[in-house]
This record gives structure tokens, sequence and C-alpha cells, in this order.
């Protein structure tokens, strides 16, 4: 029995189209294939090379760039650095003993003089001082107290002499910081000394000012505090 | 047969993926990485020189401030140039120098607190001056108040006075002068580390 004309139209069809899809997926295989070479030849033979110029261009741009400051220029400037940041570190806790003294005189009672004194651990004062009457010396240590300037004070060796009819005392202070340090606005510090005045020293002239002396004569060495 | 041959087309490009450009594409990753690491370092460099230039012309410029700065604190210890300052300011206040001694200079770490391996600030070094002498009470304010104000950068580290004693009769009793005191001081002085 003959096969129907119909079927054997789309047998006819079926096996024609065979070969087109045996290469359709021969073709979308090979085009994955070469896509895959394309690439990797791309990133091997451009990329790469292109990306190792850039890096050998970068390099190079910063040798230059750290040849760009000679290394005299950079020991210079490392000094000028370091001078600046230690001359400020040094401001901080420069000491104005005079400061000390001024205030001292200020803060003297008139009946009382001192005969010795000392500074030592930067910040404890010992005097050794001579009063009229044991009163004055409470006075006194009352004054010291009160100041905000001292943080401590030690009386010790309250002895009357009967030769020099006076008594005579030690005392210990211990200082704030606050009356040693230089404080801005109080004065002006330092005043830039010319080259050629290299071995004559200057100063300010402020620093200089005399503060007039508190206590009477003396009947000792007519010291004005001392 | 043409399957056949797609399979190893698709097996070929497999291994081209995984065997050829994967590593080829991590080395580029990696070179990538390495070009912004330059590029951001060329870039912050660029920036610091520059920075570094200004100072440069800026300190070039300010000469005299910088010889000010080199005053305050000169690169070596320049013991004969602070000596010599102290000597004048005792001879412009009237204060007689009878012994100065001089201690052995050193280096010092704890005052600036910044001197470490990674810091770029040289240390200080430093040393002191004991000075002996005599004067009236006014002029020795006055010497310590110019030492304390000096260019030259002078700490006052202890301080003595008494009052001069002298016999009124050789063979008697010492008694104290009139407004004349001997002193003892420490002052310390610094200088910038090479």
């Amino acid at each position: 029995m003959a096969l129907p004309q119909q079927v054997v139209q789309q047998l006819n069809q079926g096996s024609s189209r065979s070969p087109g899809w045996s290469s359709g997926i021969i073709l979308f295989a090979g085009s994955i294939f070469f896509i895959i070479i394309f690439i990797y030849a791309g990133l091997k033979f451009g990329y790469e090379p292109y990306l190792n110029s850039q890096l050998s261009s970068l390099q190079g741009q910063a040798q230059k760039l750290g040849q760009s400051v000679s290394a005299s220029d950079e020991a210079s400037l490392v000094t000028f650095y370091s001078q600046i940041s230690n001359i400020q570190s040094l401001i901080k806790g420069h000491v104005f003993f005079s400061q000390f003294l001024t205030w001292l005189e200020q803060n003297t009672e008139g009946n009382i003089y001192y005969t010795n004194m000392s500074f030592a651990s930067g910040d404890q004062i010992t005097l050794s001082g001579v009063a009229k009457t044991s009163a004055d010396i409470t006075e006194q240590v009352a004054a010291f107290e009160a100041s905000p300037n001292i943080s401590s004070v030690t009386l010790s060796n309250v002895a009357f002499s009967s030769s020099a009819n006076d008594w005579t005392f030690n005392a210990v202070l211990v200082l704030n910081s606050s009356i040693l340090l230089w404080t801005p606005g109080a004065s002006s510090p330092t005043v830039p000394m010319p080259a050629s005045q290299a071995t004559t020293p200057t100063t300010t002239p402020a620093a200089t000012s005399s503060t007039a002396a508190t206590s009477t004569a003396s009947p000792v060495n007519n010291m004005p505090i001392l | 047969m043409s399957v056949f041959v797609a399979f190893i087309f698709i097996v070929a490009a497999f291994v081209c993926f995984f065997d050829l450009v994967q590593p080829t594409y991590s080395d580029v990753q990696t070179l990538r990485g390495k070009q912004l690491g330059e590029q951001n370092y060329l870039t912050s460099q660029t920036a610091l020189v520059k920075q570094v230039q200004t100072t440069l012309n800026t300190y070039q410029n300010e000469a005299q401030g910088a010889a000010n700065v080199s005053l305050a604190m000169p690169s070596g210890e320049d013991i004969a140039g602070a000596l010599a300052q102290i000597q004048g300011i005792a001879t412009n206040n009237n204060i007689n120098i009878t012994g100065v001694t001089v201690t052995a200079p050193e280096i010092q770490v704890k005052k600036t607190g910044t001197s470490s391996s990674t810091s770029p600030i040289k240390p200080l070094g430093s040393f002191a001056f004991k000075l002996t002498g005599s004067g009236s009470y006014e002029s020795l304010k006055n010497f310590l108040s110019e030492i304390e104000t000096n260019v030259r950068i002078f700490d006052v580290e202890t301080f003595s006075l008494q009052p001069m004693t002298v016999a009124a009769v050789p063979g008697s009793k010492t008694a104290p002068t009139r407004d004349a005191f001997n002193y003892s001081i420490t002052v310390d002085t610094y200088y910038q580390t090479q």
C-alpha cells in the first residue's frame, strides 16, 4: 500500500532540514570556541601588555617624582620642621623664674625679708627669712597659703633671736606651674637677634623693667626683698 | 559527525576558558590592582611633593625666619655661642660671673614626647651651664629675666641666692653686705641634633 502523498512530502521536508540543523550546532559551538579564543588573545596580547606599560609608566613617574626633591632639601626641611616642633614643645614648658621673684616681692609682708633662697626640683622654693614679730610670720604664711600660685607651704625652724631682737624662719614653698610658665599675652618672650650680634644677647624691654621694692630698709643689709 | 565536531568545539571552548582565559583574567585583575595602587600612590605623592616644594619655597624665601629659628635652636651644640650670650647678658647687667661649668651634651627624648622610630622629628640635644657669681638683687633679676627671654632658649633649672658676706675687720665675724649677693644658677639650653 502506497503512502499518502502528504506523508511523503512531510518525510522529504524532514530529511532536507537535518543538514541545516547539524551545521547550525557546529556554527554555534565553533562561535563559542572562537569567541573564547578571541577573548583570551585580547587579554593576553592586548590588555595585559597595555596594563604592564601603564604600570611601568606610573612607576617611572613615581621615581622621577621622588627625585624632584633633592636629598639636601629634604634633610634641611626635616631639620627645620624638627626645630619648629621642638621649640614649640620647649616653649610650653619654658621656665620664667623671674616671674616668681616679682610675685614674691608683691606678696611679702612689710616686716619680713629673706636671707637665703633656693629653687630646685622644678617647683620647690626654699626660703630663709627674718621677721620683726611672730605675727608677721603667721601673716606671711597665711598670704602664701591664700595664693593660688602656691600649692603647699611648709614652715620650719621658727626661732626668736634675742641678740637681733627678731624672728627667723625657714619656709618651703611648692609652686604651681602657672607662676613659672609663660602665659601668652603676659609678655613677649623672645626677640629675634640679628646674626651680626650673635655674641651680644638681647632681651625684651618689658622683661627688664624692675619692680619696686615693697619692704622697708632692712637693719641687716638693706635688701629690697632679700 | 557534525554533533561530534560541535562537541569537540564545546570541549575545546571549555578547556580554553578554564586553562587560558581564567588565569589570564586573574593576572589582568592583579595588574589592574597594582595599577590602581600605583595611581593612588602617585596622586598622593604628587600632592605631597607639591606641598613639600611649596614649603621649601616658603622656607627659602623666609630666610630671616629660618635664621631666627636656628638662633633659638641651633643645629649643633654651639656651646661657645651659648656661653657668649650668657656672658653678654651678665656684662649688660653688671653681674660678675665667677665660675662656669658645662655639662656633657645629651639627647633629650622625654621633653618633646614625639621622638619615635616613625616620627620624622629629630630629637633634641641639651646641656647645662652651672653658673656662680655675684651682683645686686635688681641686676640679678634683670639677668634672669634676660636669660629667660633670650632668643636662644635657656631654662632655669636650679637657683640659689645668699647675701654676700664680708668681714668688717679682718679676722672678725663676717656680716652681710648691702644689696650684694652670691648666686648659683643652673640653666639648660638646647640644640637640634642632626
